[in-house]
């Protein structure tokens, strides 16, 4: 159990988290990665273009409060907002899933597009809780 | 002694668990909403010519904007001191770097929920927000 808890470490969890989503979001918003072709195929709009890249934008806040959360907060503080991060990430998770419906889009039917985010909210949720007792 | 008794009324009106907390709840409601009235929010953002694809967008956006509202909730109530302070500055100044990056974004296409009445309410509780964690900061 010890090592266990000693892999997975909120600081560095929210630290490495952040700093994946932080890359891959700017990637997203500078369309040097392009999610909207990803999404629905080569036949995207201007509007797909434009949510992809303003959704990246909101998941940036997300990923600067990981980064912020890892290196300027410690201790129970920090396993909460781990918890708390990880969790929400499983519900958006399933909210996205439930809007996608049968629109087959592209980030939800492809389990190589989900599954990454998936582990690292599992790691998130399970650092937290396994350091919630800590002062 | 007058002048100190301003700033620690500032500081009362500003203190980040409450801003936190009524942030995140009505963050929390208008993402809600968002999603459950997909067309609505799509209609509103783009006329009556919306598609599929922006009812998708919506919601899937809000259930985004539902997750910063859960964290800003969860440490408006449960977590104290610097730590409450760090968390309302980088929630705060996270929306406003997310907010030129959308309006960026946007460009000509003219996005309903980017104009100045929309945006200015969100506006206004993320410039608290950040105002409200600076003052705190040196807090235990």
């Amino acid at each position: 159990m010890d090592a266990i808890k000693q892999y997975m470490q909120p600081k560095w969890w929210l630290t490495g988290v952040g700093g994946l989503f932080t890359i891959f979001m700017l990637l997203t918003y500078a369309e040097i990665m392009n999610a909207a072709e990803t999404g629905w195929g080569a036949d995207y709009t201007a509007n797909d273009a434009f949510y992809e890249k303003a959704w990246a934008a909101t998941y940036l806040v997300i990923a600067i409060i990981c980064v912020v959360s890892g290196q300027f907060v410690e201790g129970r503080s920090q396993a909460i907002l781990a918890m708390t991060i990880g969790g929400g990430n499983i519900l958006n998770f399933i909210l996205v899933f439930l809007a996608a419906g049968d629109l087959e889009y592209g980030f939800t039917e492809n389990p190589a597009n989900w599954a990454p985010p998936m582990i690292m909210a599992t790691g998130l949720l399970l650092s937290g809780y396994l350091h919630l007792e800590e002062e | 002694m007058d002048k100190e008794m301003g700033k620690l009324d500032v500081k009362s009106i500003f203190h980040p668990k409450w801003w936190l907390i009524v942030v995140g709840a009505i963050f929390t409601i208008i993402a809600l909403l968002t999603f459950m009235n997909g067309e609505e929010s799509a209609k509103t953002a783009w006329g009556d010519d919306y598609t599929a694809n922006d009812v998708f967008y919506e919601k899937a956006w809000s259930s985004n904007v539902l997750w910063v509202a859960i964290i800003a909730l969860a440490s408006g109530f449960l977590i104290e001191g610097r730590a409450l302070s760090i968390i309302a500055m980088a929630v705060s100044g996270g929306f406003i770097l997310s907010f030129i990056l959308q309006n960026l974004a946007n460009g000509d296409l003219g996005y309903g929920y980017l104009e100045p009445a929309n945006a200015a309410p969100g506006m206004v509780a993320a410039a608290g927000l950040l105002l409200s964690g600076y003052l705190h900061l040196e807090d235990e």
